[in-house]
This record gives structure tokens, C-alpha cells and sequence, in this order.
């Protein structure tokens, strides 16, 4: 039994961490950013080059990267999406493009494979099975970011910048909202998350250019089922997504799972289209 | 007689496709019928890739109606393409080869009952475009991670093998008749077979873009909710048009398998998914005559670059998406049309100007 709690627990923060940074970006400035991925892979080669060519202690290495990751999200900002904001496609274009060449650009520099790193703290054994101290971790950090953005935006200046730009950016603009630079530090808290999800999951899998792919899809999944609401939704949809994925996998295997989601997923498409974001707002409505 | 090839020709232009002229009519004939003749005079190995090239030219009109037209943005079609060559691969591979162009109307008959079903879902829940692109690609890699794990003797259909992430081998080519009177369609009836199709498939496009459903296509491109409130079931519409789209893709497919004899789940990765989406924008999304001439150039310079290494060519490709966006929103042999279409413009008034009747008054 607590072999299905674990399970539960990691998926749980695994989508939590994995879909964050994407859920802001896109609920804040309805861009999906297909560079996630590249975000995340970077987070975690550069505290794989941390660790083991500069010798740093991982948990000086996980902020760093994904301050390195929040660092070109927003020269890629500057640079190039600035420009494409009224172009809602040819925004996922760029952002893929980008991630192709950030993806490709790490493959012919650091080739496929990267060193290992070790596994911080040790595990500990409930019956017969062994488990890793550092999934209970990973979880206090998926716990500790879902606060974080809480705060952020309920209680500070910018979240409430951001949220009048969220409900009407035209009129936030008018009340005197610099709305581009709102959106700046957006991307950048977006790709500086990515990264740090990359860069915490780097001492658990094996690290190489295509790092951020086995995260992109379930990170779309939990976008859909979760809807526009960069709290909301992830909490909920990864929530509900890691019971079934971690059940399925615990029950059966990891195949199951993945056609769970998938069914979950259509399910919500055809019957919930806004996600448990707009579940939340029917909810609040009837009140 | 006259009269009605003219009726013909006219159903096939119209505002939605490039060129009308009874020069562009001329010229397309040409090109038809150097296309049909290529193969008599070309050597074995390169018309039996040309004529692989051209299976792609498929894959990339199923995205650009989809996308160009209707304003569809899915990924997915690379996920028709490629199970279509697995149905086809497995129905052919247990049926004797003189019915193999039964499977092939089995995988493309299955995979447009597939779209059916996923378009349901997409276009009856009412999700926004962005959320079709992510969960097309989705279930592109789905499929491709499901596929792969089929590795293994319990994993068979038949006699034929799934055959885990190596794919599945031994798929025969397609042919008609049988024994001495079988037309076995590879290297040069190959060819033929995908020239005639692709024209085929090029014209009825032409015919159904300018068509009144062509206009239900562009109309619902450009404002779904005003189409909506003329009284028209954009949801209809859009599916109607998935189908057709997944129809397309699953033909390519199944030429792609029939050519390769192979067909594996890497043909479903995210760089599959990606390769129609260049094809698509840097050709000129709103044009199927721009993506057919940019698939197939685009897809020769794929293959120069993958007999240098291969290691550049994503990056290439990706660099020219990102540059496409950047500098030509329309694509570039769109642009390209449109100078050309200047160029002509220009020639015809100023040789209107010279005219005697006219005196230079224009």
C-alpha cells in the first residue's frame, strides 16, 4: 500500500514541476511554449557541468541552473517573441524552432551522453521494497513551488499586475501596466521553473540533449486537463492525473498508465474543454 | 467536347489556388507530362527516389488543407502517415500480394475512420487551436511509445510482426494482377504509380478548394464564430475536412511503406512530427502548389544533407522554420509567386502603355 502512496507522490510532483513553467506562460501571456523542453534539458546538463567539471555541491548547482535557464528565456524574449505576440501560431512555431536549435546546438557540443551524477541522501526500506529519500524531496519541492507562485501572485505587486493583465491586458495597459515588461519577467520565471525542474530531476535520470522530451507531452497533458489557470490548473490536473498514472502504473505498468491519461485527457477535452480551470469557475459561479 | 473541358478547367480555378492563366494551364500540362515521361529516360535508382520524394508531397498537403486552409494547426497527420503504413504493412503481409492494394485501401480506410473519431472528440469538445497542436502532437508521441514497446513474438497480427521500436520488416510492395500479368509497382511503375496519384490528388484538391466547401474551408479560417453565425456547423466542417486530411497523410503512408518494405516507429518521433509543419510554413501554408514544390525540395536537401552526416539537417531545418517566421510570415515560395506575379503584372501594363491604342494613356 504505500508502494501505490510513493507512486502517487512522485508522479504527483513530477507533473507539478514538469507543467508549472509552462502553465504560467501560457495562462499569463496564452503562448504555448514548445521551447519547454529545451528549458528543462538545459537545466539539467548545466548542473551535470556543475557538478562534475566545476565541482559544486548539487544544491548550489540546482539554482544556478535554472537561473542560467531564466537568464536566455529572457534574452530569447527580447529577442525574438517579443515580436510575435499578436501571432499566437507563429509564436508555437518559434518557440519549437528554438527548441530544435537549443536541442540540436547542446547534441553537437556535448554529444548524446553526459556523466552521471549522484544521488543525493540515501533510501530508506518500508517492508520489503526501497525507497529514495530524495523523491520525498523533489515532492517538498513541487510543494514548496506551488506556494511560491501562490504568493506571488495573490500577494505582490506583479501577480497583481499580472492578474488585471490576465482579465483585460488592453485595460491594465491603460491604467498605466507596462505590460512588456510583465511579460518578460513572465518568460523568464516560466524558463527559470523549466529549467529548475530539469536541473532537480538530473541526479534521477540518465542526462543527454533529448533530456526535456519525456517531460513535454505529460506537461501538455496536465496543460489541457488543468486549463489557463497557472495555480488551478496544475494543482488539480496533476492531482487527478497522478492518481491515475500512479495507480494504473502500480496496478499494471507504465503503459496502462500513459492509455489512462490519454482516455482521461479525451474525456476532458470532449466534456470540459477549459480543463478544471473552468470547473473551478463553474464551481465559483454557483456559490 | 470543347466546351466541357473548359467547364472542367474552370471548376479547377478560382481564388483559393494560384494560377488560372491558360499559360499556367499549359505550363502544368507540360510539367504533367515530363513527369509521366521521366521514367523512360531516367536511370532505375534515382526515378525510384524521385518517386519516393514525391511520396512526401502527401503528408505535407494533408497539413497544409488542414492548417493553410481550414487553420487547423495539428500535428498529428505524421501519426496517420505512419499508422497507416502499419496497417497496411500487417493486412498485406497476410494476405497474398495480388490483394495488396486491398490493404492499402484497408489502411486508409481505417485511419480516416481513426480521424473521424479523434476529430469528434477535438472539434465537438470545442478546444482551442493551440490546445489541438499540443494534443495532436500528443497523441503522435503516444503512439510512437506505444509502438515501441511492442518489441517481442507475443506482439503479432497474423503473421506479422509489430516488431517493437526496430519496426516491422518484409512489408510487400504493392502490385495488380497476379503471376505473369503482375505489375509489381517498384522503381519505375512506382514512380508512375505516385505521379498519377499526387496529380490526382493535386487537381481534386483544386477542384475541392475552389469549390463552395472551399470556400466553408477559408471562411472558417478567417472568422469561425461569423461562419458560424451564416448558419454553418463549422464543427462539420472542420471534421469533414480532418478526414480528408487523414485520407491523404494514410495514402502517403501507405506509399511510403509499400516503397520502404519497412516502416517504424521513429517515422511517428517528434522530428517527424515536425519535418511537414518546415515543409508547410517555409513553402507558403495557404497554397497546395507552394507546399508541393517546397515538400519535395525540401525533403532532396533533407536526403544531400543526411549523405553528409545528418547531424546538421535538423538544425538546418529548424533554423529556416525560425527564419520563415521571422522574415516570411506567408513562405517563401509564396513570396516568391507573388514577386513573380508582380514581375508579370508590371510587364503586361507596361506593354499596355507602349500599345498605339491606348497612346500611353494608361
Amino acid at each position: 500500500m504505500f508502494g501505490l502512496f510513493y507512486q502517487i507522490l512522485a508522479t504527483f510532483s513530477f507533473l507539478v514541476l514538469s507543467t508549472t513553467g509552462l502553465a504560467i506562460i501560457f495562462g499569463v501571456m496564452n503562448i504555448i511554449n514548445f521551447a519547454h523542453a529545451s528549458f528543462i534539458m538545459l537545466g539539467a546538463v548545466v548542473t551535470v557541468y556543475l557538478v562534475s567539471a566545476a565541482n559544486l555541491s548539487v544544491f548550489l548547482a540546482i539554482p544556478l541552473a535554472a537561473l542560467i535557464a531564466a537568464a536566455v528565456g529572457a534574452f530569447l524574449e527580447m529577442t525574438l517573441i517579443r515580436r510575435l505576440y499578436n501571432r499566437k501560431l507563429d509564436c508555437l512555431l518559434a518557440t519549437w524552432a528554438i527548441n530544435i536549435i537549443i536541442v540540436q546546438a547542446v547534441f553537437l557540443w556535448l554529444g548524446t551522453s553526459q556523466p552521471g551524477i549522484d544521488q543525493p541522501f540515501g533510501s530508506f526500506t518500508v517492508g520489503d521494497a526501497a525507497y529514495n529519500y530524495y523523491e520525498l524531496f523533489l515532492f517538498g519541492c513541487a510543494a514548496l513551488v506551488l506556494v511560491a507562485v501562490f504568493l506571488l501572485f495573490r500577494f505582490t505587486r506583479f501577480g497583481l499586475n499580472v492578474r488585471a493583465a490576465m482579465q483585460n491586458r488592453d485595460m491594465a495597459e491603460g491604467l498605466g501596466t507596462n505590460t512588456t515588461a510583465m511579460y518578460l519577467k513572465t518568460f523568464a520565471l516560466g524558463a527559470g521553473l523549466a529549467g529548475l525542474t530539469g536541473a532537480l530531476y538530473a541526479p534521477l535520470m540518465p542526462v543527454s540533449p533529448y533530456f526535456g522530451d519525456r517531460f513535454l507531452w505529460r506537461a501538455f497533458t496536465v496543460l489541457i486537463v488543468g486549463g489557463a489557470d497557472p495555480l488551478i490548473g496544475p494543482l488539480m490536473s496533476s492531482v487527478a492525473l497522478g492518481s491515475v498514472y500512479g495507480g494504473l502504473t502500480w496496478l499494471w505498468d507504465s503503459v496502462a498508465g500513459s492509455i489512462g491519461i490519454l482516455l482521461i485527457t479525451m474525456i476532458f477535452i470532449r466534456v470540459l474543454p477549459q480543463g478544471f480551470t473552468g470547473l473551478w469557475d463553474i464551481l465559483r459561479a454557483k456559490k | 467536347m470543347r466546351s466541357k473541358f473548359f467547364d472542367f478547367i474552370t471548376a479547377l480555378n478560382g481564388p483559393q489556388t494560384v494560377g488560372s492563366s491558360p499559360l499556367y494551364w499549359r505550363s502544368f500540362a507540360i510539367v504533367c507530362a515530363l513527369l509521366l515521361l521521366y521514367p523512360i529516360i531516367g536511370e532505375d535508382y534515382a526515378v525510384s527516389n524521385n518517386g519516393f520524394l514525391m511520396v512526401w508531397v502527401f503528408l505535407g498537403l494533408s497539413v497544409c488543407i488542414l492548417w493553410g486552409y481550414t487553420g487547423i494547426f495539428s500535428f498529428g497527420q505524421t501519426a496517420f502517415f505512419g499508422l497507416a503504413g502499419y496497417v497496411y504493412g500487417v493486412v498485406s503481409i497476410n494476405i497474398p500480394p495480388e490483394y495488396s492494394m486491398l490493404a492499402a485501401v484497408c489502411g486508409i480506410a481505417l485511419i480516416m475512420l481513426l480521424s473521424a473519431i479523434v476529430g469528434y472528440v477535438i472539434f465537438y469538445g470545442g478546444i482551442s487551436s493551440l490546445y489541438i497542436a499540443i494534443f495532436t502532437l500528443m497523441l503522435t508521441l503516444l503512439a510512437e511509445t506505444l509502438l515501441s514497446r511492442t518489441s517481442g513474438p507475443q506482439f503479432r497480427i497474423g503473421s506479422a510482426l509489430l516488431g517493437g521500436s526496430n519496426g516491422m520488416v518484409g512489408i510487400p510492395p504493392l502490385q495488380i494482377g497476379s503471376g505473369d500479368f503482375a505489375i509489381v509497382f517498384v522503381d519505375k511503375p512506382f514512380f508512375w504509380l505516385v505521379a498519377a496519384l499526387l496529380i490526382l490528388v493535386f487537381l481534386g484538391l483544386r477542384f475541392l478548394l475552389n469549390s463552395n466547401w472551399g470556400y466553408l474551408m477559408v471562411a472558417t479560417r478567417e472568422d469561425p464564430l461569423r461562419t458560424q453565425l451564416f448558419g454553418y456547423d463549422i464543427r462539420r466542417i472542420q471534421l469533414m475536412t480532418y478526414i480528408i486530411a487523414g485520407g491523404i497523410a494514410a495514402l502517403g503512408g501507405v506509399l511510403f511503406a509499400s516503397w520502404n518494405n519497412f516502416i517504424a516507429p521513429s517515422s511517428m518521433g517528434m522530428t517527424a512530427a515536425t519535418l511537414p509543419i518546415i515543409w508547410v510554413a517555409a513553402g507558403g501554408r495557404a497554397s497546395i502548389q507552394a507546399v508541393t514544390i517546397s515538400t519535395f525540395t525540401l525533403q532532396w536537401i533533407n536526403q544531400q544533407l543526411a549523405y553528409g552526416g545528418g547531424e546538421y539537417s535538423l538544425m538546418f531545418f529548424a533554423i529556416l522554420l525560425l527564419c520563415t517566421v521571422m522574415l516570411f510570415p506567408q513562405g517563401i515560395v509564396t513570396t516568391i509567386e507573388m514577386a513573380l506575379e508582380e514581375y508579370l503584372e508590371r510587364r503586361r501594363v507596361a506593354r499596355l502603355e507602349k500599345s498605339p491604342l491606348l497612346g500611353g494613356r494608361l
